[in-house]
């Protein structure tokens, strides 16, 4: 129960803090006025309106606090945590390694997020995007990054 | 793979280049041993299409010709070329990374930053200033100003009234007005924007008085009777606004302000890596094709070598700092 | 010079073999590019550059201009089939395209984008061809005042744009707006909410926000879903393609206000595609008898915003070709191709070069026809990419979309952006929040502080400078409206109470 409450008023919380830790950058820049806005001015409406919106979404979840709550699915861990893993080791990887082997290292990891996987399918998905990355990305469009190897 | 082929390529392209024109030109002087064996990279620190991106790619070419090698241009823009300066920076200093940088990127960012990751001045170690190129102050052809003497006289009357556009703070063209205003002892108001067609836009509307320009941009709105120059930034006439005088001899005696573009490889590159690219670059601008390209474009042809290029980044960094400080301009 | 002896002249030029043939090269490449997520016309015009500087000057800028309108055919397709948008247009697409793709409508959606395509581009040309130098006078008019007018109205229609809370929409316009702060301040350079980090220097890269919070997010969403997210597709018939005529009824007044809304956007300088097709969407949503079928597969959510970003790519040639000044970042690249093979654009370009003008005008109309009748064939195979299982499917465009945002300044930090916009995107989903007014707020908001400041500085702090020009005002004015309809729902209801009456 206590847990649900958490979940159900937590989006409109952030959204409030959102708007008050930009509030706190935004102070550190010159205000200005409305006449002759700062750098800080804008940030500093862009904040305050952001907090009271935020305030206007916990209100609305207050209001809906007896509506039955839709059937929230499980948090999928796995497919947010592969996805970042597979994602984070491309892009420290492809400037070191090379496209080819930082494409099939993203592939491996991104195959985890599944129940099960299939080898041999994500096989040739790696020889797919090896031959069409190359010849697309770093030949065709000129990236500069190398097929193997460090750029 | 096909990279490796593409730089085989390349490679044989190059050399044929090379064979063709070793017989035409003089060996070059004190060529650095076994440089360059791979590919050497200029990397432009604006989107191409640009005047810096146009200069990298036809000085590449040259480059490409004479030392055997291919040079590959890269486009690493933002924030007013110091993104691009940066991975230069940072780069290994083995003249195989090389920046065509700005003024912006160079010298002013010097003066007016302390808050970039890199040191404009001490992180690199310039190959050849290569180009110069003056400015324009222009009106529109419906503005009172007629003449340099008109602006100050207005703007000293009306402090804080006379505005000038700019592509951004801490362009050249900024720079160039703030120094008129320290010059003239003045107060001018600077209007930026992104971009200098933003500020061409405003200035034919006739929302802003004035602004310091490209010439080659300038000079079409000049001839179709649009945009009146008043005095170029220049020390000397400029080939392209025959007539109008510049800003000096206008009224403000010792004044100048040119934007540039040069060669810069990080600093720590053995010097005879750098006497191997400028002997390159020097005998590039020697080619009637490049000089007519320049011409066309409004360049001045500079070609410094490395000594004197270190020195005018020098000179134009205490210029700038000085500009700056007047203004109150630092970050 | 009239307007018949430009059209012959230009179709001397642009129907010669070599003409054709770039400009059959352009708009391939600008369709296949523009296809690929995250892979703009700017990084293929920006690549096919330097090839050009040995053609001539006409033939070259032919092809360089079908790239970039050749992108805009393509683009549609990835938000279509996986909500997959690479710029802010392509995200108004998604809105309907992709509700329509998994109702199985996929080659209907793809058909009907092509044929607003090829109309909202015919509309501008048709513009281009009579009007330019009259259009680029009216723009050179418009001051930071009126900018500030125009965008502020693009903000309130962006704001009651989608379905759901009013809070949770207007509250990511604000977030949207709060991102595009950050970077440098236009007006006195200083780095706002960069934290020391200095590839932020420039600001959250558009294409890494726009992947981030649509594709990514969906990524995410449909990983290690037992069922696949798609209807299954069949093979696939001309006739599932072509809309019946119910549905060309429906699409044909928004296409053309569409066409009308994005001409006039593009003829601005500095706006661009994105406001053009937010402006047209909105403006559709409102003015519907059915607003709530909008963002769930409303074919005229597609076919106004796609006849408006169409319209107004070719319109950005108008203030470009009559007066030098580009009306978008990839116009801007072709006016330096132009630098490069001597042409300077400028007030005189149409006097001066009166071939190249209307060669580049004539082939337009080519171009555009070339790329209806390359699209419609390639729509069977586009389709069949979602037949293609979704665990080989998503690892592929994860590299597309960690290439794509790497390509467009060839700097690694972008793809962390991509995934941390990811990753927000995909709670922000969970939780009820729509994505769309964040990429909203993000393109508007620094267009918005830049101009209200920049006519404040320009006015000396005078407030009546909105209401003094009279450009300014009339879009106050529209914006006042809008609101109105929105806050007085007294007034719609009495309205729509009164409309079955008015029927009877």
């Amino acid at each position: 129960m206590n847990r649900h409450l958490i979940s159900h008023y937590l989006p409109g919380a952030i959204v409030v803090a959102a708007g008050l830790a930009i509030a706190l950058v935004a102070g550190t820049y010159p205000l200005g006025s409305l006449l002759r806005p700062g750098p800080g001015f804008f940030p500093m409406v862009v904040a305050v309106l952001l907090a009271l919106l935020g305030l206007g979404v916990l209100g609305e979840a207050f209001a809906a606090r007896r509506a039955a709550a839709p059937p929230q699915q499980p948090f999928p861990w796995r497919a947010v945590l592969c996805t970042c893993a597979a994602v984070l080791a491309f892009a420290f990887s492809v400037e070191r390694i090379g496209f080819i082997p930082a494409a099939c290292l993203l592939i491996a990891i991104t195959a985890f997020a599944e129940p099960q996987r299939s080898w041999p399918r994500l096989a040739i998905v790696a020889l797919f995007i090896a031959v069409f990355g190359s010849i697309v990305f770093i030949w065709g469009l000129g990236l500069p990054l190398n097929t193997f190897g460090a750029s | 793979m096909t990279r490796i082929i593409k730089r085989q390529f390349l490679k044989g392209l190059g050399a044929l280049a090379l064979a063709m024109t070793a017989g035409l030109s003089a060996p070059l002087a004190q060529a650095a041993e076994g440089f360059p064996d791979k590919p050497i990279t200029i990397v432009v620190p604006f989107p191409p299409g640009g005047s810096t991106d146009l200069l990298a790619r036809k000085i590449g070419e040259s480059l490409a010709a004479s030392l055997g090698q291919p040079v590959v241009v890269e486009n690493r823009g933002g924030a007013g070329g110091t993104v691009g300066a940066n991975y230069v920076a940072k780069s290994d200093p083995d003249g195989y990374t090389l920046l065509m940088g700005v003024t912006g990127s160079n010298a002013i960012s010097a003066a007016l930053r302390d808050d970039l990751p890199y040191n404009p001045v001490t992180d690199f170690a310039p190959v050849s200033i290569v180009i110069s190129s003056p400015l324009a102050l222009v009106v529109n052809a419906d503005s009172a100003f007629q003449s340099v003497g008109d602006v100050i006289t207005y703007a000293k009357e009306n402090p804080d009234t006379f505005t000038h556009g700019t592509p951004g703070v801490g362009t050249s063209m900024h720079m160039a007005g703030e120094l008129f205003a320290l010059d003239s002892g003045t107060t001018l108001v600077h209007v930026p924007y992104k971009g200098s067609a933003a500020a061409l836009q405003d200035l034919l509307g006739g929302r802003i008085d004035a602004m310091f320009g490209d010439i080659l941009v300038t000079s079409e709105y000049i001839e179709a009777g649009r945009l009146r120059a008043l005095g170029v930034t220049g020390t000397q006439e400029h080939y392209l606004l025959k007539g109008v005088p510049t800003i000096a001899e206008a009224g403000l005696p010792g004044y100048a302000a040119v934007s540039w573009q040069g060669l810069f490889a990080p600093a720590g590159t053995p010097d005879d890596v750098l006497a191997t690219l400028y002997g390159a670059i020097e005998a590039a601008l020697q080619t009637e094709d490049l000089q007519a390209l320049f011409r066309e474009r409004g360049f001045l042809v500079e070609g410094m070598d490395p000594a004197t290029s270190k020195a005018f980044i020098a000179d134009e960094v205490a210029k700038w700092t000085k500009v700056v400080d007047a203004a109150g301009l630092k970050q | 010079m009239d307007i018949l002896h430009g059209i012959e002249l230009g179709l001397h030029t642009a129907l010669t073999w070599h003409a054709l043939l770039y400009c059959l090269i352009g708009v391939s490449v600008g369709t296949f590019v523009g296809v690929l997520p995250g892979i703009g016309a700017l990084a293929a015009i920006s690549l096919a550059l330097p090839l050009t500087y040995y053609l001539d000057p006409t033939d070259a800028l032919i092809m360089l201009a079908g790239i970039f309108y050749g992108a805009q055919y393509g683009g549609s397709t990835a938000s279509i089939l996986l909500n997959l948008p690479g710029t802010a247009t392509a995200a108004i697409t998604c809105l309907d395209g992709y509700p329509l793709a998994q109702q199985g409508k996929a080659p209907l959606a793809i058909f009907v984008t092509a044929i607003n395509s090829f109309v909202g581009s015919t509309f501008a040309i048709i513009l281009v061809m009579g009007f330019a130098p009259l259009i680029a006078e009216f723009a050179l008019k418009f001051g930071a005042a009126d900018y500030f007018a125009v965008i502020l109205l693009g903000l309130v229609a962006a704001s009651t744009m989608t379905l759901g809370s009013p809070f949770k929409a207007l509250g990511m316009v604000v977030f949207g707006l709060a991102l595009g702060m950050v970077g440098t301040d236009v007006n006195t350079g200083q780095f706002r909410f960069t934290f020391g980090v200095f590839e932020l220097a420039d600001g959250f890269s558009i294409v890494a926000l726009a992947m981030g919070l649509f594709g990514v997010a969906e990524i995410i969403a449909n990983i290690g879903q037992p069922a696949g997210v798609m209807q299954a597709v069949g093979k696939i018939r001309f006739r599932d393609m072509l809309p019946t005529r119910k549905e060309w009824k429906v699409i044909t007044w928004p296409t053309l206000r569409g066409s009308a809304i994005g001409s006039f956007v593009g003829a601005l300088p500095g706006t661009g595609p994105g406001i053009a097709s937010l402006m047209a969407y909105a403006v559709e949503k409102r003015i519907s008898k059915h607003p709530e079928t909008f963002g769930k597969g409303a074919l005229e959510g597609i076919s106004a915003p796609e006849a408006a970003n169409n319209a107004s790519v070719q319109a950005a040639f108008i203030p470009t070709l009559s007066l030098g000044i580009p009306g978008d970042a990839v116009v801007a690249v072709l006016m330096g191709a132009m630098i490069l093979h001597g042409i300077t654009p400028g007030p005189n370009l149409i006097n001066e070069q009166p071939q190249m003008f209307w060669g580049l005008i004539m082939s337009f109309w080519v171009g555009n026809l070339l790329l209806l009748v390359l699209n419609i064939p390639l729509i069977g195979m586009w389709v069949k990419l979602l037949s293609v299982p979704y665990r080989m499917l998503y690892p592929c465009v994860l590299i597309f979309i960690c290439l794509g945002v790497y390509s467009a300044n060839n700097n690694v930090f972008d793809i962390f952006v991509v995934l941390g916009f990811g990753i927000l995107g995909y709670l922000m989903r969970r939780t009820g929040f729509p994505a769309t007014p964040v990429l909203l707020g993000f393109i508007l908001g620094p267009l918005l502080e830049e101009n209200f400041r920049r006519a404040m500085l320009l006015s000396k702090g005078d407030l009546m400078v909105f209401f003094e020009s009279p450009i300014s005002a009339v879009f106050m004015g529209l914006s006042l409206l809008f609101i109105a309809s929105v806050f007085l729902p007294g007034l719609r209801a009495r309205l729509s109470r009164r409309a079955p009456k008015a029927s009877e």
